[in-house]
């Protein structure tokens, strides 16, 4: 009996993968936690954001309808408007779109507290363009406004 | 002699690291939650508002996108001191608001004949609205430990655009007027609660007294020129 066997090799213990699903779930938590959903962006106009101070943060489950005010690409001085998913040729429109949408209960219910009109608006836009979205808004009823902006440092 | 095998390792603390990291990031993370400027757009109505003249701090800017304060060229960055001292000034400063005087007492008693005023014309909205504000008022009393000086009712800051300037001019002339604003909200915080404006969370319900109470001292009026005469 030689207490030095060569010939049979000793089998190694399988690692324990009990603790894999603990490391994906900690990774799948972190993801979800951190994503921040892009914010929506528009596809159909180029729009140069303003930066200012003095912001607030958006409000947390909302309701809202999209306004984008910018140039049409490749295109030099054709400022646009789009609500929601559709560029706008009148802007009768707006009131059309916003009182169909306000027949709908779960915006008619939140309507005065948690209905929002977020604009996003082109620094070179000249203020009749907006003008002309807000007299629209104010038909229809729909008063809260918020402009997004960038924050600057 | 018995076969000695490697041990297993244990890999039940294994968990424990891992919720470990989960946590700490859980915590670090913070979520960008996207800016705005928030803005209410008034009523749409046929009444022309009555102001005084004195009560009102005009900002301008024409079409090549130039400022102009109470009338005359100014700087953008003008406008923050001109709002500051819109807001606070020593009463009786020629071309500048007058005060009102808010104490405990004086809210109590404007209420009272308020809802005398109401039992009598049930659906007047101008009763109601001034209702509002002197209940806000009380609060803020309530709040503060006493009583204070603001601005009256129809005391606004007044932007006229013309239709050509462009839409950077207008956010950064409520920048300026919000940064001006805000930083007599935070002096006011410093001095009476100790804290910075900033600080206060409105969640938390004490927090939220403070700042409503703030507010009624430096409230955020901008009026966009339209519907409006000068006296």
């Amino acid at each position: 009996m030689s207490k030095f066997s060569k010939g049979k090799k000793r089998k190694d213990p399988a690692i324990s993968t009990a603790a894999l699903p603990d490391i994906v779930f900690m990774l799948l938590f972190f993801f979800m936690v951190t994503t921040v959903f892009k914010e929506k962006e528009s596809k159909k106009l180029e729009i140069d954001k303003v930066a200012i101070k003095e912001t607030i943060d958006l409000e947390k489950n909302i309701k809202a309808s999209y306004f984008w005010i910018g140039r049409v690409p490749g295109k030099v001085d054709d400022f646009r408007v789009q609500l929601d998913d559709d560029l706008i040729n009148d802007y009768s429109e707006i009131k059309d779109y916003l009182t169909k949408l306000r027949k709908n209960p779960e915006y008619s219910q939140v309507w005065d507290s948690r209905f929002f009109n977020v604009f996003k608006v082109d620094k070179k836009t000249e203020m009749r363009i907006v003008r002309k979205v807000h007299d629209e808004l104010k038909e229809a009823e729909a008063f809260k406004v918020v402009y997004s902006v960038n924050r600057e440092k | 002699m018995a076969k000695r095998e490697v041990e297993e390792i244990n890999a039940g603390s294994m968990a424990d690291i891992a919720f470990l990291l989960l946590i700490f990031f859980l915590i670090t993370t913070t979520m960008n939650l996207p800016q705005v400027h928030e803005e209410r757009l008034p009523q749409k109505s046929d009444v022309e508002f009555l102001l005084n003249e004195r009560n009102v701090l005009q900002i301008m800017a024409n079409k090549n996108d130039k400022i102009g304060i109470e009338g005359e060229f100014a700087e953008i960055t003008d406008i923050q001191s001109a709002v500051k001292k819109f807001y606070q000034h020593k009463d009786g400063t020629p071309n500048q608001p007058s005060y009102i005087e808010v104490t405990r007492k004086i809210c109590e008693d404007t209420l009272e004949s308020l809802e005398n005023a109401l039992n009598v014309y049930p659906d007047a909205p101008l009763f109601k609205i001034e209702q509002d504000a002197w209940t806000r008022r009380l609060d803020a009393c309530v709040a503060f430990g006493s009583g204070f000086q603001t601005l009256p009712n129809n005391a606004t800051v007044s932007i006229q655009l013309d239709n050509s300037t462009t839409y950077v001019t207008y956010m950064s002339v409520l920048d300026q007027i919000m940064q001006g604003l805000n930083s007599l909200r935070d002096s006011l915080c410093q001095d009476r609660f100790g804290v910075s404006f900033e600080k206060l969370n409105d969640k938390v319900e004490s927090d939220k007294q403070k700042i409503s109470a703030i507010r009624q001292v430096y409230p955020k009026k901008i009026m966009k020129e339209k519907n409006r005469s000068v006296q």
